[in-house]
């Protein structure tokens, strides 16, 4: 009886390390898959709608869990002077659903530098973001986390990476 | 003693004076599991971080003389990309910038969990490091013409971030020796006016591109031979070339004003002026060099270079004048805004020149331009086909570099 009492609490903290083992690797894989695809649209001067489609791709494998929700939106923001670049929405027929708030982060990036170093400089920003079921979920493990990752790279070919037409 | 060894021999409640004992250290295993992978995955994000904002600060590197600007750049980033990060990062990071590298140095720290009865928080530090090696550009130029009598030959070298020049690996262009006069020299492209040539040229990390030209008064031969292998003729030394032939004189586009390094100078008096308007109607109809219809000329003084026009988008030579980022010094087509009086040093970078062609006269002597069949001004020009000169040295140059005008940028650590 009383190793019934104890048992609840030994096996939430088993449950517990379990699953934030499995949410560090999700969180892992979700920053890993905005890395990549942020690293591969960077190296381009000019991305092509089968590429960004393949960029897409190889940032799902990355992530390379099955279970849950995973999303991926990109967006290339031009800093002033210059005129503004192809933001979000140029993406959202190749990638998920945009989470929309792109513009908003790039836009801080841009103010935190002082609007722009070279004038027409851009940022790529690109999110992931997966919602991830818990494996062993019970009170008060929750049955599911969203995990989103933001990655901010600039350009490395060219000032401002061109959108597909 | 009956009760203390009834209690000895009694087994119940063992789980839980078992538990109490066994809690303390489970709890801390538990800790070291979840707070070092907590650990494990700040330090991972920080990583990820530190190398975006190397790589953002060499790419800038890369680009031109941005150095101090690198700093704020890699900042920005690591604030922009730590914004989301369950922890405390310490800003500004430690940016270490040297002519062909960016080190990025960050620290941050995260509350622990069930290890904050040993250890209240836990700190990491990451360290990126980004660089460009070598790249291999191309440049490409186009002699238009060049003194008759002088011997100009024409290099590329590289100038260093922190502005020094490197002539120690300089790479020929070409020059206007004649194997027909003279033995050729090995390797040295001799030049036919209007022809291409095209150099390979390893340029590093936040290195330009300059030029430099030796020029030999009267090097050539012993008569003053006009413009181009094509183009032979003969003409008598004046008693001043004949005085100073053979000297030998080194410029260099990227000192400012553009430095003569051998002596003796030609003498400057009578020789500096511009061009009157009557010339620059006749040199835009020859088509060579472009003016604006104001009345400002194009001077060309003693030992300068002078960029007389950049075909292509205006406002993108960013290092010309002395003045990183003095745009509107040159627009197409034209030199409008080049002061009279002033010279003009020359080190772009291979993205400036990207997608341009940059029109580059050179003189020694600084002398006015001769229009077209006329005797006004002295050797330096070349009257031939419809081309006037003013320079000893009169070429177009683009830059690539493959597969694009940055420099590769890598992660070195």
């Amino acid at each position: 009886m009383e190793f019934g009492l104890i048992a609840p609490v030994l096996l939430l903290l088993c449950f517990a390390i379990v699953d934030f083992a499995a949410a560090v690797r999700v969180q892992i894989g979700v920053d890993q898959a905005a890395r990549a695809v942020a690293n591969l649209i960077v190296q381009q001067s000019a991305v092509t709608t089968a590429q960004l489609d393949d960029f897409y791709i190889a940032g799902r494998d990355c992530y390379a869990f099955n279970s849950g929700t995973f999303s991926i939106s990109a967006a290339s923001v031009t800093f002033p002077p210059a005129p503004s670049g192809w933001d979000a929405a140029d993406y959202s027929g190749h990638f998920a659903p945009s989470p929309g708030n792109l513009l908003t982060l790039s836009a801080g990036l841009a103010a935190s530098s002082g609007g722009s170093v070279v004038g027409g400089d851009s940022t790529i920003v690109v999110q992931a973001r997966s919602t991830f079921a818990i494996p062993l979920a019970f009170w008060p493990i929750p049955s599911s986390l969203t995990f989103t990752s933001t990655e901010f790279a600039r350009p490395r070919l060219s000032f401002v990476v061109t959108a597909p037409n | 003693m009956s009760i203390i060894r009834c209690l000895g021999r009694d087994r119940r409640g063992a789980v839980a004076l078992m538990t109490a004992i066994t809690t303390l250290p489970l709890v801390l295993f538990a800790g070291v599991a979840i707070d070092c992978a907590r650990q494990i995955e700040l330090y991972r994000s920080m990583q990820n971080s530190a190398d975006a904002a190397a790589l953002a600060g060499a790419t800038l590197l890369s680009e031109a003389n941005y150095a101090d600007d690198v700093p704020v750049l890699v900042n920005a980033y690591l604030k922009a990309s730590t914004a989301g990060v369950n922890g405390t990062v310490t800003l500004p990071a430690t940016v270490a910038v040297t002519a062909d590298s960016v080190t990025v140095t960050v620290s941050a720290s995260i509350p622990s969990t069930l290890l904050s009865l040993l250890v209240p928080r836990l700190p990491t530090s990451v360290t990126a490091v980004a660089g460009g090696p070598e790249a291999t550009i191309t440049i490409s130029a186009t002699p238009n013409g060049t003194n008759a009598g002088d011997l100009n030959t024409l290099y590329v070298y590289a100038v260093k971030p922190d502005g020094t020049r490197d002539v120690s690996d300089k790479t020929i262009l070409f020059n206007n020796n004649s194997c027909f006069l003279q033995a050729c020299v090995p390797g040295v492209q001799v030049f036919n006016k209007g022809q291409t040539y095209s150099v390979q040229f390893a340029l590093g990390l936040g290195e330009r591109i300059a030029f430099e030209l030796d020029n030999v008064t009267g090097g050539r031969s012993s008569s003053y031979y006009q413009n181009s292998p094509n183009t032979y003729g003969s003409m008598p030394l004046s008693a001043g070339q004949a005085a100073s032939a053979a000297a030998a004189n080194v410029y260099y586009s990227s000192d400012y004003p553009a430095t003569l390094e051998t002596v003796p100078a030609r003498p400057a008096a009578g020789r500096s002026g511009g061009y009157s308007a009557a010339n620059q109607a006749a040199m835009v109809n020859a088509g060579n060099v472009n003016f604006d219809s104001a009345a400002t000329a194009c001077y060309v003084y003693q030992g300068t270079v002078v960029p007389v026009s950049v075909n292509g988008p205006p406002g993108s030579i960013g290092h010309i004048g002395g003045l990183a980022q003095q745009q509107n010094v040159l627009v197409n087509g034209h030199c409008a805004d080049v002061t009279p009086g002033s010279s003009y040093n020359i080190d772009p970078t291979c993205l400036e020149l990207n997608g341009e062609t940059l029109n580059i006269n050179w003189n020694d002597m600084g002398n006015p331009i001769a229009v077209q069949g006329s005797t006004v001004g002295d050797s330096d020009r070349y009257i031939a086909s419809g081309y006037n000169t003013f320079s000893d040295m009169s070429y177009s140059v683009s830059c690539t570099v493959d597969p694009g005008p940055f420099l590769r940028v890598v992660l070195t650590q």
